[in-house]
């Protein structure tokens, strides 16, 4: 089946999809590139981008830190002691994942305007993204052959001995991976830090672009953090070869035998609780709170109105369907090329959408917004063009899924099919779609939720007079109208929690960890 | 002094016993097989050994240090012994050379001479020491598993299933340089296997383990000749048992009149004989005759299905005879019986 020739249309279509993701980015890089030497020089050497540079790195080196404590802490108690309750602690551990970062954000501004800050946004990104840890090393300590501790221990390694000798070596792949997740996403991260009043190149960049309208210092801003999102993405990549998961032999493995964890077990349950109390109670208590408070009770442009409520959800969901459907359609024969095909244009193709995990939203809203200003004017500030926006920052997570869902029909069962004297229509029906449907509903599914809780692409394209619930967060919000906010906030959150729920119900727990 | 001493080891999961009381000792040098089918409580007696798992009753006696007992769990890290996982467990992060010495102190973790003699030891080449065990082939990684286990001299070696992830040539050579291996290092050492010829070609000694209890322990050669009931009989090899009687020392059954085991009381008895002592002679060459009904070829032997000619009582017999004289299906041949019998009362044949 491999080592085939693609069908060309199927080629064909793939490499649109790929030249389409390359847009942006090459957009983004051309446009800084035309300001010129000096004058990119003069833009960059601003005092502005230094305080900048400084405000991001150094929350991504304390959040990556912190999620990586929390995460590997978390997961290790989770997975290997007699933690009573570990399987909702696992689920709770998870949860944060599936509420947006920016509502995080809302619950403790609204809570202690004092957060504004560095430690506000330390508080929030880790809270926010531990879980991005927590999923992967937990997956890696499941699969971790109990053996391999149990021959340290006999060797003479003790307790603690064995975890920084063993265990931690084997997560090392997973652990990094997942900091590095957390790294990209605190770059990309744009409305938790506006809340916040955090300054990053996000929230800069916005406000530059906000002032002139194509302006060359947004576009060279937009370069740099295009270009420190790229690096991230390259470490991942470079990480993930050089990982060395791989079990040695395959026979059936025995279940860890959970630790005790003696006069242990209050102290780590506290700490469980105290971790969702924080990551979880805090925004979700928020919420309600805010929800049980007449409008006026905070500054409110307008009360609890239905209309306007109604007219929000019905944006969401309908953007939400029409950026599911577009992304499918863009992932698809990327996903048929990936998993039928073999070589390497394929590989390059599936490479470049890739890509598209290191362009944050808002570097594809501006560079669609000066692409179409210069050459295709009808299309700016139209649906179609935020739909496009959509599925461009949204591929790689389709592609995740559709790759996994076509992987479970494979081709051998595909030929048995055609052996039984099925044509391709036939086949399609009897076998690859009740085989691979459910893996790519649930692809749709992941992109819907995060099309229903992005925030940034959605501000900058929406036509005029569109509103979802995230950019009436975001309005509300900005004005300190919480109560107003909150039941756009609460609605949306309670979407995107139904809707994690329902995938790792279907999927297990790696369902919610694609909603982030 | 004994190397390992169990008394009385017993141990439950969820209110289910899988070993009931169980007494052991092994001698120092001495590589102990036990020999058990799955659900025997076999795996259990090893994990209890090493400390992974506690028990509920009993005492267990390295060397001379008690190491569980009432109110006493050392863990695994202070037992001082080797231990060789099912599949070997090497660390897959480190390399041959950091897996063998990974069991000793700080210090001696870079001697690279002492690399040389365990891969030695095992039968390996110096120069796998860089490699990382992904390299390995199976056997080479359960060589290198062995060699890590000795590598800190523990005063006893466990090794649990070790060959049966490999494929069957690569077990018989992998088996006799972990043999070679451990009688050169003078280790003592208990093999923990569910596979017969294993326990037999291995083992000074050989421990049935049955329903958490030793059944019986006794030399390879005595085990095979002497089992101490039917179901250990078959349970040890394959097993031709037939309804006799003995009366005067000899017992008469369908294969004629055969010396009784010595002491044997008149009565009733189930008689076992062993494939391979039932010979096939050309038809006419002793009284008894029986026609060929089908055999199974293995190329250094075959298995050959009888039937008793004049003795409907005996409804099926099965013989093995060398690869290079199998006869056919349908041919009538005589039989005779090689080697002395062994017998058990019919009342007390099966446990």
């Amino acid at each position: 089946m491999r080592h085939r020739l693609p069908p060309l249309a199927l080629l064909a279509a793939g490499a649109m999809v790929a030249l389409l993701v390359l847009l942006p980015l090459a957009e983004t890089l051309l446009r800084a590139g035309r300001i010129g030497a000096t004058g990119a020089a003069s833009l960059l050497l601003r005092p502005l981008v230094g305080v900048l540079l400084y405000n991001t790195l150094i929350l991504i080196a304390a959040a990556t830190l912190a999620a990586g404590l929390l995460g590997t802490a978390a997961a290790w108690c989770v997975e290997r002691t007699a933690l009573p309750g570990r399987g909702v602690w696992g689920v709770l551990a998870a949860a944060p994942l599936a509420i947006p970062a920016f509502v995080t954000s809302y619950a403790w501004v609204s809570l202690s305007p004092g957060l504004q800050d560095f430690n506000g946004a330390l508080l929030v990104v880790t809270c926010a993204y531990y879980p991005l840890v927590y999923l992967p090393v937990a997956a890696a300590l499941r699969g971790l052959d109990p053996a391999l501790e149990e021959s340290a221990r006999v060797l003479g390694a003790g307790a603690w001995g064995c975890f920084f000798r063993i265990v931690l070596p084997q997560l090392r792949p997973a652990l990094l991976g997942g900091m590095l997740l957390v790294a990209l996403n605190t770059l990309t991260e744009f409305g938790a830090f506006a809340l916040l009043r955090y300054r990053t190149f996000t929230t800069e960049i916005y406000a530059e672009y906000r002032v002139s309208f194509d302006g060359a210092g947004a576009a060279v801003l937009a370069a740099v953090l295009l270009l420190l999102c790229l690096l991230c993405l390259l470490a991942e990549e470079w990480l993930r070869g050089r990982a060395r998961y791989g079990r040695l032999g395959q026979g059936t493995r025995r279940a860890a035998r959970p630790q005790s964890l003696g006069r242990g077990r209050i102290p780590v349950l506290a700490a469980f609780a105290l971790l969702v109390a924080i990551t979880l109670g805090v925004p979700l208590g928020t919420l309600l709170f805010w929800l049980t408070q007449h409008a006026t009770a905070a500054t409110a442009p307008a009360g609890t109105a239905w209309g306007p409520l109604l007219a929000a959800t019905a944006a969401s969901l309908g953007l939400g369907l029409g950026g599911a459907a577009l992304t499918l359609l863009f992932a698809l024969p990327l996903g048929v090329l990936a998993t039928r095909y073999d070589g390497p244009l394929i590989t390059l193709l599936e490479r470049c959408a890739y890509l598209a995990q290191g362009v944050p939203g808002l570097v594809v809203a501006l560079a669609l917004i000066s692409l179409t200003l210069d050459a295709l004017r009808p299309l700016y500030q139209s649906t179609a063009l935020l739909l496009l926006a959509y599925a461009i920052v949204f591929l790689p997570l389709a592609l995740v899924g559709v790759r996994a869902a076509l992987l479970q029909a494979q081709p051998a069962l595909e030929e048995a099919g055609r052996a039984l004297g099925l044509g391709w229509l036939a086949l399609a029906r009897r076998v690859i779609l009740p085989l691979a449907g459910p893996g790519l509903a649930a692809a749709a599914a992941m992109v819907f939720v995060s099309v229903v809780s992005e925030l940034t692409a959605t501000l900058l394209l929406a036509p005029i007079g569109t509103r979802t619930l995230a950019t009436q967060v975001w309005a509300d919000t900005a004005t300190l109208a919480f109560a107003a906010a909150a039941p756009y906030a609460a609605l949306m959150t309670a979407l995107s929690l139904l809707s994690a729920w329902l995938l790792a119900r279907r999927f297990g727990r790696g369902g919610i960890f694609a909603v982030g | 002094m004994v190397a390992l001493r169990i008394e009385a080891a017993s141990k439950a999961f969820a209110g289910q016993p899988v070993l009931r009381d169980l007494d052991l000792t092994v001698e120092p040098g001495q590589l102990l097989a036990i020999l058990g089918a799955s659900g025997s409580g076999k795996t259990t007696l090893l994990r209890l050994i090493c400390g992974f798992e506690r028990l509920d009753r009993g005492r267990i006696v390295i060397g001379e240090r008690v190491v569980a007992g009432p109110g006493l769990h050392r863990p695994p890290e202070e037992r001082h012994i080797g231990y060789v996982a099912q599949e070997g467990a090497l660390f897959p992060h480190l390399s041959v050379a950091a897996n063998i010495l990974f069991g000793l102190p700080r210090r001696q973790r870079r001697d690279r001479q002492r690399v040389e003699a365990l891969l030695a030891l095992v039968g390996l080449p110096a120069a796998y020491a860089a490699r990382p065990p992904q390299a390995l082939s199976g056997g080479e990684q359960q060589r290198v598993a062995l060699a890590r286990a000795l590598a800190p001299a523990p005063s006893l070696v466990l090794l649990d299933e070790p060959f049966s992830a490999l494929d069957a040539g690569l077990r018989a050579e992998t088996r006799a340089a972990v043999a070679a291996a451990l009688a050169a290092a003078g280790a003592t050492a208990l093999l923990v296997t569910h596979d017969q010829g294993e326990a037999l070609s291995m083992g000074d000694a050989v421990a049935v383990l049955r329903d958490g209890r030793v059944a019986q322990r006794a030399s390879p050669q005595d085990l095979y000749r002497h089992p101490l009931d039917t179901a250990l009989a078959r349970f040890v090899g394959e097993a031709v048992l037939l309804a006799g009687v003995v009366r005067d020392g000899r017992i008469h059954c369908g294969l004629g009149a055969l010396a009784a085991p010595p002491g044997m009381a008149d009565g009733a008895v189930e008689v076992l004989l062993r494939p391979e002592q039932i010979q096939l002679l050309p038809a006419g060459a002793s009284p008894l005759r029986a026609e060929v009904l089908g055999g199974n070829f293995f190329g250094h032997d075959a298995s050959v299905r009888l039937r008793l000619l004049d003795q409907p009582a005996v409804d099926m017999l099965s013989a093995r005879v060398g690869g290079q004289a199998t006869p056919e299906p349908g041919q009538i041949v005589s039989l005779s019986v090689a080697g002395p019998v062994a017998a058990f009362p019919a009342a007390a044949a099966s446990p």
